[in-house]
């Protein structure tokens, strides 16, 4: 179930121009982290990245931090937030029909990291899928959380003659890292 | 008057060949890209779903506006029951102006293009900045929305490349992505900047005093995430009593209003959340209006009340023959189509306003695809006898109907002249009249008129029953 | 006759202004094809104007005194059904005349009878037809079909003309791109703006030409009078036929 889930989510999140990528733990989503920020720095900003990390449970125990040129902040994320390429974060949530993603972001961190940046590193455990909206209503607690964030791809507008344009006051890019579970 | 308005308009319209380009390509285009975002999906069943949603709640209005605001204030929230625009407006500026807010960003909100907000406020002195592109567009542009989902959608890239070289002063390109990056640089310090971002909603809930926000760009989410206070603007047609009625409607509009099965962002709201002011985080001051402006009259009309199932997906819009010709500054005031309409009606003046409900062909292609199956021809029908009955009848109308169509006999009599004097202008080689002549040449120009049979139907029918052989015959 | 209602013996004809005034032979295409299956048609002197021009002005004082007219002419017991070829009519007979008179004591009554017994052309001959055939599939000429707006919209018909032309008079059917989309003649809407119904016009003519087929069909007088008017305009080569002409033709065909 929960690989009919995974493949249908990563058809979906690609086609709204998510990356999908599945590892085994919190030490091999670091290795995957690195290897990707690294490339996308040398082909976009040679000079080095600024990353807003903020780590969560997710995360927590993975070892060290992500060796690239450029600075990783974990400490005063919403001042450095404003500043940086990339966003990493945790997410709560996946939704298999339309590769959403959801997450609880009342913590204002949270939102600073996952608006701000153009691109968004977002992790979540690969047993927090579900298969449709009604489902993660079900979980997540619309009624209650202060502010519930259902994010599908990247930003996006349409609004000058039609065409698609990724990356407009939020996000350009959208990388999902799946940790954990079977088969990854 | 305004029917010569209304044609000067068209002809305006007609002639501009952006305009017409952009629109044909989305006719064509949406069609396809929304039967693509349907997929397998039952439209029927989806419709069944949120017709009941929305018309529970239309019945329940009041009761649900009541149980909203008490939810919401558990919440935190300062809920205001407005009436009139001018309530909303002077609440908004009055708070403003309270809190020592000198910016206030905006993001997409029809309820507030409705009252016409952002003129009022920058008349009070407020900078007053739309963040959502399309409206960013226009505001710099000074031009009311062409369309409820896509308002800057009648300007070619070239012209938005004008507007946005003027507005920062800097000759652009009209490169597509470059100038969404320029919009994004412009706009994004604002966030920060302002002491309030209004926004609209697209659900409330009544049950538990939620919001949700559906949008695309990235700009609502920093809206009601950077700004210390957050005012969301409500019309009352949103509330929905249940949590659970959001995914119907989520079904169906992103679907149907950009072809999309979801769109980038849904963002539900719960009374204030924290935000950060210079540095120490506090709770946001959360206002939510909810706005009447004759909502609750619509309700009390036992047609029109159903034109409150409108979710705002513009489908109506992207179907309709006539709104593809002239657009929505036309075909429209600032809700445009054929639930332009009906919204117009009820929420702005008209005076000048041209009268648009006329523009109508009575197709019924914007029924066919609403979501909430709004009978849309048959309550414009109904704007049209009330506006007959209130100014009457066009003289040649009057002549027409009473004087002529309602006497039978004179009626037939006419038509039996009419199909004598037609000889000299009918073809010799098909019965057609290629050519009228003088004023009425426009009426030939695309297409040849058939002729009036020489001898009608009842005519033959009866030569025949006369003469024996009767209409019955078994052949 | 195959038919779990009445059986359908005798019908009154509401041929409407276009098909009484403008294209009788169609009404008598009509009447010839009913007669085949053993229905008589009779044609109610008394009918008049239906009214719908007066609806769509909302002049609908007029639209009355309209319905009052004709629910005078057709309110016969002796009629099985009404039948008429023309969508716009339809719905005005059908559902129109009870709205306005439903409060009227003296036409209410009538204008229900009238409401329970009016049926469209094409869809009660493919009720009557059964199985028959006219002729082999294939062997009519190349047809595409126009939707009609209020044909498709309203009555909901777009499936049984199609079986009308395929299976009981084996037109080829060779469907055209928006197929389903207005003519732009809106009964008086041509009038009033011609300058918008003209170019909705010329993107229906050019489907029709896309489509490769010899004849355009439809089951309304009024798209008949726009589609047909605007091809004799550019001279073209297809030839506008409303369903019932083609059926005719198919069955005049088949006795010879």
């Amino acid at each position: 179930m929960i690989e009919e889930l995974y493949r249908d989510f990563k058809r979906e999140a690609e086609a709204v121009g998510s990356n999908v990528y599945r590892v085994e733990n919190a030490d091999q989503a670091l290795v995957l982290i690195t290897e990707l920020l690294g490339k996308w720095e040398s082909d976009r900003k040679p000079q080095g990245l600024e990353v807003a990390w903020q780590r969560g449970p997710i995360m927590a125990d993975a070892q060290g931090s992500i060796a690239i040129r450029g600075r990783v902040h974990e400490e005063n994320l919403p001042h450095f937030s404003k500043e940086a390429d990339v966003g990493i974060a945790e997410v709560d949530l996946a939704i298999a029909d339309t590769g959403t993603l959801a997450q609880n972001a009342t913590d204002v961190v949270k939102r600073y990291v996952t608006t701000l940046p153009e691109l968004n590193i977002l992790l979540l455990t690969a047993d927090k899928l579900v298969r449709s909206m009604e489902e993660a209503f079900a979980v997540m607690k619309p009624v209650e959380t202060p502010f519930l964030a259902f994010i599908t791809g990247p930003s996006r507008t349409a609004d000058i003659e039609r065409v698609l344009t990724l990356g407009v006051h939020g996000p350009e890019w959208l990388w999902i890292i799946f940790v954990g579970g079977e088969g990854a | 008057m305004a029917k010569s308005v209304l044609k000067k308009d068209i002809d305006v319209a007609l002639q501009n060949e952006n305009l017409g380009g952009a629109l044909d390509r989305f006719a064509d285009d949406y069609v396809i890209s929304r039967a693509k975002a349907y997929g397998d999906l039952d439209f029927q069943e989806i419709r069944k779903d949120i017709i009941e949603a929305k018309n529970y709640a239309i019945e329940h209005l009041a009761e649900l506006a009541d149980q909203f605001t008490k939810e919401a204030e558990k919440k935190g929230a300062i809920v205001y029951r407005a009436h009139s625009p001018q309530e909303v407006k002077d609440y908004i500026a009055k708070l403003a102006v309270e809190r020592d807010v000198k910016t206030i960003v905006k993001s997409k909100s029809m309820a507030t293009e409705e009252i016409h907000l952002n003129k009022y406020l920058i008349e009070k002195g407020i900078t007053t900045k739309e963040t959502d592109l399309g409206e960013w567009i226009i505001q710099l542009a000074g031009h009311r929305p062409s369309h409820m989902v896509m308002p800057a959608i009648h300007l070619t890239r070239e012209e938005v490349a004008d507007i946005f070289s003027k507005e920062i002063d800097e000759r652009l390109e009209s490169d597509i992505p470059r100038l969404v990056k320029v919009a994004k640089k412009e706009l994004r310090p604002y966030y920060f900047a302002a002491g309030m971002g209004i926004t609209g909603a697209n659900m409330a809930v009544a049950e538990s005093g939620t919001l949700v926000l559906v949008t695309n760009e990235g700009n609502a989410r920093l809206v009601a995430t950077m700004p210390p206070i957050h005012v969301a603007v409500v019309g009352l047609e949103k509330l929905v009593a249940s949590i659970d009625d959001v995914p119907k409607i989520l079904k169906a509009l992103p679907r149907s209003a950009t072809s999309q099965k979801l769109t980038s962002y849904v963002t539900v709201i719960n009374g204030p959340v924290p935000t950060l002011v210079e540095g120490q985080e506090q709770p946001k001051e959360l206002h939510i209006i909810l706005m009447d402006n004759n909502r609750s009259k619509m309700q009390s009309d036992p047609l029109f009340k159903e034109a409150l199932r409108c979710i705002r997906c513009a489908s109506c819009l992207n179907v309709c023959p006539v709104y593809r010709l002239v657009g929505g500054h036309v075909f429209g005031h600032v809700y445009a189509g054929g639930i332009g309409t009906i919204l117009t009606n009820y929420f702005n003046d008209f005076e000048e306003t041209a009268d648009i409900q006329a523009l109508c062909i009575f197709c019924g292609r914007c029924q066919e695809f609403c979501p909430a199956d709004i009978p849309l021809p048959d309550m414009i029908l109904k704007l049209r006898e009330d506006k007959a009955e209130e100014e009457g009848l066009s003289t040649i109308e009057k002549a027409i109907f009473e004087g002529v169509m309602t006497n039978r006999k004179r009626f037939h009599g006419l038509l039996k002249v009419a199909s004598k004097g037609q000889k000299p202008f009918a073809a010799k080689d098909a019965p057609y009249i290629r050519h009228l002549p003088l004023f009425l040449a426009g009426h030939t120009k695309d297409r040849s008129l058939p002729t009036i049979a020489d001898v009608p139907l009842r005519d033959r029918l009866k030569k025949k029953s006369e003469g024996g052989s009767g209409t019955n015959e078994n052949r | 006759m195959k038919t779990d209602k009445t059986p359908i013996k005798k019908v009154a004809l509401y041929a409407g202004c276009l098909i009484d005034f403008v294209y009788p032979d169609l009404g008598e295409d009509i009447i010839e094809v009913l007669n085949h299956f053993g229905v008589e048609v009779v044609f109610p002197e008394g009918q008049t104007c239906c009214g719908a021009p007066a609806k769509y002005s909302g002049a609908k004082s007029s639209a009355i005194k309209l319905a009052q007219q004709n629910v005078e002419a057709l309110d016969n017991p002796e009629y099985d059904a009404i039948v008429s070829a023309c969508p716009t009519c339809i719905i005005v007979v059908r559902d129109d005349f009870l709205k306005l008179l439903g409060d009227d004591p003296k036409y209410s009554e009538g204008a229900k009878r009238i409401h329970e017994k009016t049926r469209d052309f094409t869809d009660l001959v493919m009720e009557l037809a059964g199985e028959e055939k006219w002729a082999e599939l294939m062997e009519g000429p190349k047809v595409t079909y126009h939707d009609s707006c209020h044909y498709n919209r309203s009555l909901g018909l777009k499936g049984v003309a199609r079986k009308a032309l395929t299976e009981l008079a084996g037109s080829e059917l060779i469907e055209m791109e928006g197929s389903d989309l207005c003519c732009g003649m809106g009964g008086s809407y041509t009038v009033k703006f011609p300058e918008l119904s003209a170019p909705i016009l010329a993107r229906k003519l050019s489907s029709v030409e896309q489509s490769g087929a010899d004849v355009v069909a439809m089951d309304c007088p009024g798209c008949l009078m726009q589609i047909g008017g605007g091809l004799d305009k550019q001279n073209s080569k297809v030839v506008a036929k409303h369903t019932a002409t083609i059926l005719a033709e198919a069955l005049r065909k088949r006795k010879s």
